[in-house]
């Protein structure tokens, strides 16, 4: 099947032809999943190396559990969202913790005006060294909330925990994020 | 640049922001993720050949004679379940514990003895001896 051909293709669908050796698949996977993996695992270590890194990981186990892929059940992203969590988790665990304010790499809207990219440069920047900040959990249920703007239920799943405890961990890091970007108004371009 | 009233507008502000600043993957990292995927499929291609050249050798698929039985039955948890109840059963009929005594007692309302060789000699054919 051609590369064009799996745009429309669902994930699942794309995991069994890798499953079944299919290069274009592996291709496929690859083009659509990176993006989203490896930006869930920036949000959650800040540091673009280690997302990297934990990201490839993340894929490679995909990639491994492919065959045995039971079709209907989790979605691959939300499998994905959580191996990406679990990955960050042991590294934070270790010990690693991020330097603050590492670059992203490139932003993905070349089109934006200088002024605005350095607004939301400055603005994710300050809202990265926040989030760092917070609680492992909490920060992960903000990220798929507010950045991923993934819904409860799925959040709930990928976390493993009832929607009520979803609601609780966004809405207590929101606060916690809120307070701490008070004090870096300036930066975010708001005025009180 | 654009300001915004209150912290909640600031952080709503922030998060569009990191969404259009998502780090992208670039063309190296693309190339280790796929080298990854098609170091992983040749893997798989390699397992089929490895099953393949063993069925023909053999005449059989790895899955064929008790190593069949033992997936089709589930696979160690399904087995180490009836080896539990196996074990269960055998210890109850051995040695019985009292209150299991008590409580057939309690169902059948009365003692009940079973043997497992009935004396049918004198029963079943009555008239034979008179």
């Amino acid at each position: 099947m051609p590369l064009d051909a799996m745009n429309d293709v669902p994930d699942q669908a794309l995991l069994v032809l890798f499953a079944n050796g299919e290069r274009d698949a592996a291709r496929a996977l690859t083009l659509r999943l990176s993006p989203r993996v490896l930006a869930h695992a920036y949000r959650l270590l800040g540091n673009r190396a280690e997302a990297e890194d934990v990201a490839q990981e993340a894929l490679l186990r995909l990639w491994r559990v492919a065959p045995e892929w039971r079709q209907g059940e989790a979605k691959v992203t939300t499998w994905l969202y959580r191996v990406v969590a679990n990955l960050c988790t042991d590294r934070l665990r270790r010990g690693w913790r991020q330097r603050p304010l590492e670059a992203a790499g490139e932003p993905a809207d070349a089109q934006a005006s200088v002024a605005d990219d350095m607004q939301d440069r400055a603005r994710t920047d300050a809202l990265q060294a926040a989030l760092q900040a917070l609680p492992d959990r909490q920060r992960q249920a903000v990220v798929l909330r507010h950045i991923e703007e993934l819904g409860n239920p799925e959040i709930a799943e990928i976390m493993e925990i009832s929607v009520e405890a979803v609601e609780s961990l966004t809405a207590r890091g929101k606060r916690a994020l809120s307070d701490m970007l008070r004090g870096r108004k300036d930066e975010l371009g708001y005025v009180e | 640049m654009s300001k915004s009233g209150t912290p909640e507008d600031a952080l709503t502000a922030a998060f569009a922001a990191a969404r259009r600043t998502a780090p992208e993957p670039d063309a190296d990292f693309l190339a280790r993720v796929l080298a990854d995927a098609e170091g992983v499929q040749e893997g798989f291609a390699k397992a089929k050949v490895a099953e393949a050249a063993a069925e023909a050798r053999f005449g059989t698929t790895s899955r064929g004679g008790w190593r069949g039985v033992f997936q089709a039955l589930g696979g160690w948890p399904a087995v180490s379940g009836l080896g539990a109840a196996a074990v269960t059963g055998l210890w109850i009929g051995v040695a019985p514990p009292e209150r299991l005594d008590a409580t057939a007692q309690q169902v059948w309302g009365e003692d009940i003895t079973l043997a497992l060789q009935p004396d049918i000699g004198t029963d079943l054919f009555p008239d034979e001896e008179g």
